[in-house]
C-alpha cells in the first residue's frame, strides 16, 4: 500500500469530551488533502494525531507505517511529518530568520553543511531570499508564516500539516503562502493537509475530507463536495465565492456547469457561452 | 524605536566584530581584572590608552562613549571628592575644618580613571556583540559546567525564546494598553496605588497570552523534533580562527606589559 498517513478506527476524547469518533482515513503520498469543519469539529485534534502530539484514545495512527503511539519511532514520524500553525508568531523560535529555519536540522544533529544547505533550499523553496538574515519580528504576517514553512521544509518532511495558516493573514499574504504551499506538492511531491476555513483554498486540493460530529461527513473531490450547496450549508459550511456565483447565474437562466469551483473555470465557461452567441 | 534585542550593538565589520564572541568576552574580563591589579596612575592611563584604542579600531565616534559615561560621573565625583578629603598624608591645602591630602588626591585619580575604563571596557562588549552572540559564547564556556548537572543547554534555549519574544511582548503591551484605554482605564492620573492598581487589567491579559503563546512555541517546538539540547548541532557553530589567536596574544601582551611596567617604574 501507498499510504503515507493512516487512521484506523481512530477515536479522541480530552476526558469526556468526545472529539473523533471512529475515524477512518488514507492519504497518500503526494496528495493534496483539505480538511474543512465547522469551529470545534475536531480538525487541530486530527492533526495533533498525525504526528504524535496527541495520541489515540482508541485505535491507531500510521506514518509511513510507523505507529504513533511508539515512543522509539516519535522523532522518526516528526520528521515524516512536519506541522505548520496559524499563529507566525508562535512556532518562530530564533532571532534571525536563517537560525529559525535551521532549528529543526540542528535539533537532528545534522551537520553545520548539511544545515547549510538545507537552509538555503527551505529559504529559497519559499521565495524568502532576501530576509535570510532579518530578525523575524520585523517581517509581515504572510513572510512570516513563509519562514515557518521553512522551518519544516528544512526537516525535509515527506507530508506538511497546515492548520489553518492563513487565518490570521491579509490577501496578498494569504495568496504567497497558498502559492509556496501549491508549489511544494506539485513540484516537490509533498503531500499536503491544509485545515482551512476559506472555501477557495480547499478548492485548489486533490480531495476534501470533512468533519462533523466527530466522524467524516464528506470525503471526495473538490468539484463533488462542492456541488452540492446545500449538504455544505448543513455541515455549517459554505460553497467558495466562485461556486455561489455560477449557482446563481444557472438560477437566472445561464447554461453552466453546477461543479466550477475556480475562478479561471467560471470565466472560461462565460467565455464559451459568449462565443457560442456571436 | 530601537532595536531592544541588539542591545547596544553597533553593526561594524571592524577586528574586533569579527572576533569570537568568546574571545570578546574573556579578554573583556581579562581587562577588568587587569584594571584591578594596577597601582599607579601613569599604568592607569596606558590601561585607558588600550582602551580608546580598542574603540578607534572598531570606529565608534568617542560621543558614545561619553553617553554611557554620563550617568555615573556624579557618583564618581562624589566618591573621588569624598575619598580626597578622608585619605590621610602629607597636605597640599586644606581649609575650613578639612585638609587634603597628596595620597587623597592620588587616590581619587586612580578610582576615576578606574571607573572609567571600567565602563568603557564592558560597553564596548556590547557594542561590538549582539546579545544572541554573548549567549551562545556563554553556553559554549559553560559547556563543561554541563557535566556536573547544570542545564546549560537549556538556560541557553531559554535565553535566545526570551530575547527573540521580547519584541512580540512588547507590542502586545501597547494593544492592550490601548485596549483598555478605550474602554476607559485611566492609567497615567492618580497617586501612586491607584496607578499600580490600573496595571492589573494590564498585566493579566499579558500574563494570560503570554502562557498561550508558550504553550503554543512548546508544540511547535516539539513538531520540529526539539528534545532537550542534547545532540544538538548547530548552523553558525563557533570556531576560533587563527586571528583569534592572534588577537588573544597581543591583548595579553599588552596586559602583561602594562601590569609589569608598574614593576620597573616603581
Ligand atoms: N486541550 C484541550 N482540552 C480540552 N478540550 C479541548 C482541547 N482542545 C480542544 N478541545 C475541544 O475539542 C473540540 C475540538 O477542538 P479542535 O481544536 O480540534 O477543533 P477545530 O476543528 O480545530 O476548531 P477550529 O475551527 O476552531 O480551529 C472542541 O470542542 C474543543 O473545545
Ligand atoms: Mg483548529
Amino acid at each position: 500500500m501507498n499510504d503515507l498517513i493512516r487512521f484506523e478506527k481512530v477515536s479522541f476524547s480530552y476526558g469526556t469530551n468526545n472529539v473523533l469518533d471512529s475515524i477512518d482515513l488514507s492519504v497518500e503520498e503526494g496528495e493534496f488533502l483539505a480538511v474543512l469543519g465547522y469551529n470545534g469539529s475536531g480538525k487541530s485534534t486530527l492533526a495533533k494525531l498525525i504526528n504524535g502530539i496527541l495520541l489515540p484514545t482508541e485505535g491507531k495512527v500510521y506514518v509511513d507505517g510507523m505507529d504513533t503511539s511508539d515512543e522509539t519511532k516519535l522523532s522518526e514520524i516528526r520528521k515524516t511529518a512536519g506541522m505548520v500553525f496559524q499563529n507566525p508568531d508562535n512556532q518562530i523560535v530564533a532571532t534571525i530568520v536563517e537560525e529559525d529555519v535551521a532549528f529543526a536540522p540542528e535539533n537532528l544533529g545534522l551537520d553545520p553543511a548539511e544545515i547549510r544547505q538545507r537552509v538555503d533550499e527551505a529559504i529559497q523553496a519559499v521565495g524568502l531570499e532576501k530576509h535570510i538574515k532579518d530578525a523575524p519580528h520585523k517581517l509581515s504576517g504572510g513572510q512570516k508564516q513563509r519562514v515557518a514553512i521553512a522551518g519544516v521544509l528544512a526537516m525535509q518532511p515527506r507530508c506538511i500539516i497546515l492548520d489553518e495558516p492563513t487565518a490570521m493573514l491579509d490577501p496578498k499574504g494569504r495568496s504567497l503562502v497558498m502559492g509556496v504551499i501549491e508549489r511544494l506538492n506539485r513540484e516537490k511531491g509533498i503531500t499536503i493537509i491544509l485545515i482551512t476555513h476559506f472555501m477557495e483554498e480547499a478548492a485548489l486540493a486533490d480531495r476534501i475530507l470533512i468533519l462533523s460530529d466527530g466522524k467524516v461527513a464528506e470525503n471526495g473531490p473538490p468539484k463533488e463536495v462542492f456541488s452540492r450547496k446545500d449538504r455544505m450549508i448543513s455541515l455549517g459550511l459554505e460553497v467558495p465565492p466562485v461556486t455561489d456565483l455560477t449557482l446563481r447565474l444557472i438560477d437566472n437562466g445561464l447554461p453552466l456547469e453546477k461543479d466550477i469551483i475556480r475562478p479561471e473555470e467560471l470565466v472560461e465557461a462565460l467565455l464559451s457561452i459568449k462565443e457560442a452567441a456571436h | 524605536m530601537r532595536d531592544i534585542t541588539l542591545g547596544q550593538y553597533i553593526n561594524g565589520d571592524s577586528v574586533i566584530h569579527r572576533l569570537d564572541p568568546r574571545v570578546r568576552l574573556i579578554l573583556t574580563l581579562v581587562y577588568i581584572i587587569m584594571l584591578f591589579l594596577l597601582k599607579s596612575i601613569p599604568q592607569m592611563i596606558m590601561a585607558l590608552v588600550l582602551i580608546l584604542s580598542a574603540y578607534a579600531l572598531v570606529r565608534i565616534p568617542m560621543k558614545m562613549l561619553f553617553k554611557s559615561l554620563k550617568p555615573i560621573i556624579p557618583i564618581v565625583l562624589f566618591t573621588s571628592v569624598l575619598n580626597m578629603f578622608f585619605i590621610g598624608g602629607d597636605e597640599v591645602f586644606s581649609f575650613w575644618k578639612f585638609s587634603v591630602t597628596r595620597q587623597g588626591i592620588y587616590y581619587a585619580v586612580m578610582l576615576s580613571l578606574r571607573v572609567i575604563c571600567l565602563l568603557a571596557g564592558s560597553s564596548l562588549l556590547t557594542y561590538t556583540s549582539t546579545p544572541i552572540e554573548l549567549t551562545s559564547a556563554l553556553e559554549l564556556l559553560f559547556m563543561p559546567l554541563a557535566k556536573i548537572g547544570l542545564p546549560v543547554n537549556d538556560l541557553a534555549m531559554m535565553m535566545t525564546i526570551a530575547l527573540r519574544f521580547i519584541p512580540t511582548l512588547l507590542e502586545e503591551t501597547d494593544k492592550i494598553m490601548a485596549a483598555q484605554k478605550s474602554r476607559g482605564a485611566n492609567l497615567d492620573t492618580g497617586n501612586f496605588i491607584e496607578r499600580v492598581r490600573a496595571l492589573t487589567p494590564i498585566l493579566i491579559p499579558l500574563f494570560v497570552s503570554a502562557f498561550r503563546r508558550a504553550d503554543e512555541l512548546a508544540l511547535a517546538m516539539e513538531c520540529r523534533c526539539y528534545n532537550g539540547g542534547e545532540g544538538r548541532t548547530r548552523l553558525n557553530a563557533l570556531k576560533i580562527k587563527r586571528s583569534d589567536i592572534i588577537a588573544v596574544i597581543v591583548f595579553l601582551g599588552l596586559c602583561a606589559l602594562i601590569i609589569l611596567s608598574g614593576r620597573i617604574v616603581l
